[in-house]
């Protein structure tokens, strides 16, 4: 027996309050009726008769304080909400609804999979028994119980209420991990899977079951079956840049799939139109076909536009139903056009400032480049630019801005130099880095360099033989910022690197990775993944240097709701679970962070139907049929014996036989 | 107008009257009495029934000289007659408290919404109705009341102008103390000379028993009857649950459950009780009569005390 209501002490308390004061209220005297008799005698003669009988008739009396005792108790106790207890009968099962993306696409019938899906888990807590405990679990990318388990079949029924469709998929190892850690230790574990059984095969083919845990899969019924004519037509990636030259113009690119329906040989291919909407607005249409099975790419070149939201609507033509409308549309953001402020302290180089002067070039210069001699270097003024290149000068502390250290010397230099070496060359380049990106540093000259005595953290883009001549450095600021700095161990004038066509691009790429357009530049994200979202651009500048590291922001997700998202080394964390625009602010006086994210899973969005589910090589077995147990509440059978025990108390009062 | 006023209000209209006239209470032994009425004496007198004869002394009246005897047998005798004479009525009624039982919130006489009427009223009324059969023949009615001892009386007088004090006396009653019928006979007979018929209109309920009381009675030669007024619901009462009972006259008290099974034990017990005084009466040639209220007056008087040879 379990009590799901009021705990056990406090229904004893209650049953002890209650019986005392029935039982005082029985034991006082009650006020009885008066009534004149001419001739008491011969009353006192039946009354000496009927002494005989008394005994009994206390105890009736009793037994009506009996009956109304047991009235109470049957109350406090419904109060208590008794459930059948466990036998070792009793199973103890994880019920894993499948919620991933391909859950939403829509049957025939109007009904979503998921709502299919969630019938049929219904329909076996109907069926379970009096003693099988249950839990339900939403199996999405990140897959988690509803609940606790629980005998109640109303419980198991809200749980299952509770579940909601993601726009992601799902990741069935971690549901059967979970169900294992839930299950560790109970009796007759089992783990029933509801779902389309759209699963990728690679994972099915590694996930192994068979530790500890029984799956069984309940496939969807028959009515789920896509009708002839339907299919999927799904947006599968969608991507915008800018162009690097050009940062007025941007590009786009969007891949198409069509999953047809009922799969067949010789299928014919699906006419859809495509659409591209610039902040709400169409700036594009396109009559495309797609052949089933085969991807289809096409490319926006020289867009241009003041929008930055930008969201591709994909539908069907002739007729053909869409089952999964969640692909239809894909978003993404255009990355901001930032102007950076970059500071020279130099005596004079030509070649650096002939390289920053053709990376400003073009329709949009989007430097801003001011030249001071080292004399002049005042440590306040550089921390009003975005980036100071210190060309052969060393200043006494780093600046609060990004930096460019060009042959740094001294004890002074934020790079600790080991040692000088002659006419090295660079035989380990870091081609991963961003700044080394299009790069090619392999045959550059240099009269000397500076090997560099990297610290933790900092990254090796360059060096001869394990001595480390160009360091990459992000470190956090007080305010928790990142501060990225470059440091190059030769001098450009005693190398020919500025000769080359890699020096202007490799300066690029250092002005793009300290602006973060390299990994800020989000555009759009997946679903189902940890996001890791950079606050550095949103921060930078105004004087937020001084103001404490922000803790948290807010995210406003797709649907509007805002929900706070922890923030840690700079980046705002969250998983992402829709697909959508998204804002991100951090409450301080700064623009908000834009950015959108797309389910962008094929296996999602072939949305195909698995009426046999294979895992770890081994066919998953469908659920038995279970048995329908008695109602497992107790509380309206305790209240319907109160009811009839008060209906005899009230006929055996009425008919005098307990007074 | 007055007095039928007063008439009605004791239940007797003027033909109710006219038919009690026509009756007679029933007195099985001979009592002497006063004057010449229409009962039979044992005086020898001028009446006009032969009783005897006797020898002729010096000084008789020579118109009672039976001739025809002389001239058969030469002897002078003198013819006697009985003696008609009045007959003595004593109609006791208790006026004990349990006497109220049956009283509506109205007068004593009166019957109340429910039908019912204090055992009180109607002794009054059997009262009335026999002082009148007896003051309608001549007879001496004399009503007494009584409870723990005699309380009242209206001395012996005759002629039926005499009803209107009798009904003033009954409705003057009020019930009240409880019961001695020992004392209050005791005392009843102390005080009157003359036997005659004594009528007890009471519900009997004397913790000291009633034996007693009624034998003193027949011992002081008074021809007793007992009239037993008894409310049907005393004899079968309703009562159902947690009561207290109060004893009208003692104030004792006793809280009880009753049930149906009780309530059907005490009619049995009072049954039993009325049972015993009947059986009390008839073993010693007392007349005995039960008189339910709820049985119509007129009923009781013209049929029942009819039947019960109390009338005639």
């Amino acid at each position: 027996m379990t009590f799901l209501g009021l705990p056990v002490a406090q229904l004893w308390a209650l049953m002890a309050a209650g019986g005392v004061a029935l039982t005082t209220l029985y034991l006082l005297r009650q006020q009885r009726r008066r009534v004149e008799v001419p001739f008491a005698q011969l009353w006192n003669q039946v009354l000496r008769k009927s002494e005989a009988t008394s005994l009994w008739r206390k105890l009736l009396r009793y037994l009506s304080l009996l009956i109304q005792l047991i009235v109470l108790g049957l109350l406090v106790a419904s109060l208590g909400d008794p459930r059948l207890g466990r036998s070792e009968k009793g199973r103890t099962l994880v019920l894993l609804v499948d919620a991933s993306a391909s859950m939403q696409a829509v049957a025939p019938n109007g009904r979503t999979r998921l709502e299919l899906a969630k019938s049929q888990a219904k329909e076996l807590i109907h069926a379970l028994g009096g003693d099988d405990l249950a839990v339900v679990v939403a199996l999405d990318g990140q897959p988690a119980p509803m609940g606790g388990l629980s005998y109640d079949e109303r419980q198991l029924l809200s749980q299952v209420d509770a579940v909601e469709s993601r726009d992601t998929a799902a990741d069935l190892p971690a549901a059967l991990e979970l169900a294992r850690a839930l299950l560790a230790g109970r009796s007759r574990p089992l783990v029933i899977l509801f779902s389309d059984g759209g699963f990728d095969e690679n994972t099915l083919k590694v996930t192994n079951v068979d530790r500890g845990v029984e799956l069984r899969y309940q496939p969807l019924p028959a009515q789920a079956s896509p009708a002839p004519n339907s299919g999927n037509a799904a947006i599968t990636a969608f991507a915008v840049r800018r162009y690097r030259r050009n940062r007025l113009s941007y590009e786009v690119l969007v891949s198409l799939d069509w999953f047809p329906g009922q799969p067949r040989a010789g299928a014919a291919p699906q006419r859809v139109t495509l659409e591209l909407l610039q902040e709400g607005e169409v700036v594009d249409v396109q009559a495309l076909e797609l052949q089933p099975g085969q991807q289809l790419e096409r490319l926006y070149p020289n867009l241009s536009g003041a929008g930055r939201h930008l969201e591709a609507r994909l539908r069907l033509e002739g007729g053909a139903v869409d089952t999964l409308p969640l692909d239809d549309h894909a978003f993404t953001v255009l990355p901001e056009r930032r102007r950076q402020r970059v500071l020279i302290v130099t005596r004079s180089n030509l070649f650096l400032e002939g390289a920053l002067l053709a990376a400003g070039a073009g329709e949009e210069n989007h430097l801003a480049i001011d030249k001071v001699a080292p004399a002049a270097y005042d440590p306040g003024r550089a921390d009003r630019y975005d980036v100071v290149i210190f060309d052969a000068f060393t200043p006494p502390a780093p600046p609060a801005a990004h930096a460019i250290y060009l042959d740094p010397q001294g004890p002074n230099s934020p790079f600790a130099i080991g040692s000088t070496i002659k006419s090295p060359l660079l035989t380990d380049l870091d081609a991963q880095h961003p700044v080394l990106r299009w790069v090619s540093l392999g045959d550059v000259n240099m009269s000397r360099g500076s090997v560099f005595q990297p610290r933790p953290g900092d990254r090796v883009l360059a060096s001869m033989l394990k001595q480390p001549l160009i360091v990459a450095r992000e470190e956090p600021t007080s305010s928790g910022l990142t501060r990225r700095s470059l440091a190059i161990g030769f001098d450009l004038r005693q190398s020919d690197l500025p000769l080359r066509v890699g020096f202007p691009v490799m300066l690029m790429n250092a002005l793009d990775w300290f602006a973060g357009d390299v990994d800020d530049d989000l555009g759009s994200l997946r679903t189902g993944q940890m996001w890791r979202i950079p606050l550095q651009r949103a921060i930078k500048g105004r004087g937020a240097e001084s103001g404490p590291s922000p803790t948290t922001a807010t995210l406003i997700l797709p649907d509007s709701s805002a929900v706070p998202v922890p923030v840690t080394e700079g980046h705002a964390l969250h998983y992402g679970q829709r697909v959508g625009f998204y804002e991100l602010t951090t409450g301080q006086a700064q623009a908000p962070r834009r950015f959108a994210a797309n389910l962008g899973d094929l296996n999602e969005s072939a949305a195909a139907i698995r009426r046999e589910l294979r895992v770890g090589g081994a066919v998953v077995r469908p659920p038995e049929a279970g048995q329908r147990a008695l109602r497992r509440v107790l509380w309206p059978y305790l209240l319907l014996a109160a009811l009839l025990l008060l209906g005899l108390e009230w006929w055996s009062y009425h008919r005098r036989f307990t007074v | 107008m007055q007095r039928a006023e007063r008439g009605s209000e004791a239940g007797f209209d003027q033909s109710f009257l006219k038919k009690l006239e026509y009756l007679h209470i029933v007195a099985k032994k001979v009592f002497a009495g006063r004057l010449r009425a229409e009962r039979r004496s044992r005086k020898t007198g001028a009446g006009i029934e032969f009783a005897d004869h006797r020898d002729y002394t010096p000084g008789d009246d020579l118109r009672y000289l039976d001739w025809a005897v002389y001239g058969r047998m030469g002897r002078l005798l003198l013819r006697l007659f009985e003696e008609e004479e009045d007959l003595y009525i004593y109609i006791l009624v208790d006026s004990s408290t349990s006497m109220r039982l049956g009283a509506g919130s109205g007068s004593l006489l009166s019957r109340s919404s429910d039908g019912r009427i204090a055992k009180l009223g109607y002794a009054a009324q059997v009262a009335a109705a026999l002082a009148y059969v007896g003051l309608s023949n001549l007879d001496r009615v004399a009503v007494y009341e009584f409870a723990e001892a005699l309380r009242g009386q209206l001395p012996a007088a005759r002629g039926k102008g005499r009803i209107f004090k009798v009904f003033d006396f009954l409705s003057a009653m009020r019930p009240d103390g409880q019961t001695d019928l020992r004392t209050a006979l005791t005392q009843f007979v102390h005080r009157t000379r003359r036997r005659g018929v004594a009528v007890v209109l009471s519900d009997f309920y004397d913790a000291a028993g009633y034996e007693e009381g009624l034998n003193l009675l027949r011992y002081h030669r008074f021809e007793p009857a007992v009239i037993q007024i008894i409310d049907p619901h005393e004899a079968r009462p309703a009562l159902r649950g947690d009561l207290e009972l109060v004893d009208m006259e003692t104030g004792e008290r006793r809280q009880v459950t009753l049930t149906e099974a009780m309530c059907a034990a005490y009619a049995r017990t009072h049954a039993e009780y009325c049972q015993t005084l009947e059986s009390f009466c008839s073993s010693r040639g007392i007349g005995y009569l039960r008189a339910d209220t709820d049985v119509p007056f007129e009923d009781l008087v013209l049929r029942m005390l009819r039947e019960g040879g109390f009338v005639r």
